[in-house]
């Protein structure tokens, strides 16, 4: 049966949609819409966090080598590269995106890439790429208000394919169904839709073919919201919603009712999300996973 | 990359911060000054990465990224000083 999440902000959505994963750690069709998106609840992000650092501790499977929330929102839009109030500030962005994607392609941890890298360089079979983001902006920034033509693929069935033929149970958006396929392992987030109502709000539509709500889903939010807030930013408009659409969503952590039990105690303080760089020279440490268990 | 002196790797990496944050280089050195210096002045990660892209490209070599490397090599600009000197001195002896 699906569920569908209706809250305020970041956090107090997560935890309502943790806690319908309570019973069988698992939901198909889990919609979690976000009124707020750039409000988050620090302690709940806090008691995610410091949970994969106790998973990792105990030497758990697959938390191995856990990630702040921080770092998995930097997947989506990394705050750190974008500063706003100057001139060409989305250009900057996108060229030290472009940087980044550019080194990243010869690490030994890459895989199939990142979000943002889809985002600002999407690829096709024929080897050239596409910035969505500034097509976005561009159609945003026309003379014409376009309410509904906004949308940004993240997977390319003709990339991220396993062997053509082999079929799995992934995302099926476009294009030609036998290419169509993922292997585990390739992009959760399969697609982003954006809406510009008449009020002058931007909203997002996420849709994920599968998400880890230990590991990701908080994360991602925030990543949501930060990209959410740029696209909002750079076309003169508002935030409006943020609406995340889970295929299958689960949970992969022993000790469920443990977390959350912690994120509800912890849970109160609600706070402005960041969503730009820091002013010169200052540090994004206090983001990092605690090193310290209490 | 033999030749490459301190002075010319730091010039590199702070027009290649300067442009990654865009600032002028005035206004970049005038926030090291204020946080205290090339050793207190912290570095995102990600514009870390940039930095190390530019300056691989401005001395015609690929550096190795971030995502490879343990984080303290690259927190501070004295750091990412340090890192690069150390890979571009191991360049010139491939």
């Amino acid at each position: 049966m699906a569920i569908f999440i209706d809250e305020k902000d970041i956090g107090t959505a997560w935890l309502a949609a943790y806690e319908a994963l309570q019973e069988t750690g698992q939901a198909v069709n889990l919609s979690v819409a976000i009124a707020h998106p750039l409000h988050e609840d620090v302690g709940v992000r806090r008691a995610i966090e410091r949970r994969l650092v106790e998973l990792q501790a105990a030497g758990t499977s697959n938390f191995a080598n856990p990630q702040s929330m921080h770092t998995v929102a930097n997947t989506i839009f990394p705050i750190g590269l974008y500063r706003p109030g100057r001139d060409g500030a989305a250009s900057r962005f996108m060229a030290n995106v472009h940087r980044n994607e550019g080194l990243r392609a010869s690490s030994r941890s890459r895989r199939w890439g990142t979000y943002i890298g889809r985002l600002t360089a999407y690829p096709s079979q024929d080897g050239s790429t596409t910035n969505q983001l500034e097509l976005i902006l561009k159609t945003l920034n026309a003379g014409r208000k376009y309410v509904d033509t906004y949308e940004m693929p993240i997977v390319a069935p003709d990339v991220d394919l396993g062997s053509p033929g082999h079929l799995t149970s992934g995302a099926v958006l476009h294009g030609d169904v036998g290419f169509d396929t993922l292997k585990r392992g390739g992009p959760c987030l399969a697609h982003i839709s954006l809406t510009s109502s008449r009020d002058g709000a931007l909203s997002m539509v996420a849709l994920y073919r599968a998400h880890v709500y230990e590991t990701r889903a908080y994360g991602n939010f925030l990543g949501l919201a930060r990209l959410l807030a740029f696209l909002a930013a750079e076309s003169g408009r508002d935030v409006g919603q943020l609406l995340v659409v889970t295929g299958h969503a689960y949970s992969a952590a022993p000790g469920r009712a443990t977390l959350l039990a912690a994120a509800c105690a912890a849970a109160g303080t609600v706070t402005p999300i960041e969503i730009s760089a820091r002013r010169l020279g200052a540090t994004m440490r206090d983001l990092d996973l605690p090193t310290v268990l209490r | 990359m033999s030749g490459v002196t301190h002075s010319e790797i730091r010039e590199a990496l702070i027009a290649a911060l300067a442009n990654v944050e865009g600032v002028d280089v005035e206004e970049l050195e005038q926030g090291v000054a204020a946080n205290g210096g090339d050793s207190l002045y912290e570095l995102d990660s990600k514009v870390a990465e940039c930095v190390i892209a530019e300056v691989g490209e401005a001395f015609g070599v690929p550096l190795v990224g971030p995502a490879d490397l343990p984080p303290d090599q690259y927190a501070t600009i004295e750091a990412l000083l340090d890192l690069l000197q150390g890979s571009l001195a191991a360049t010139s002896e491939v």
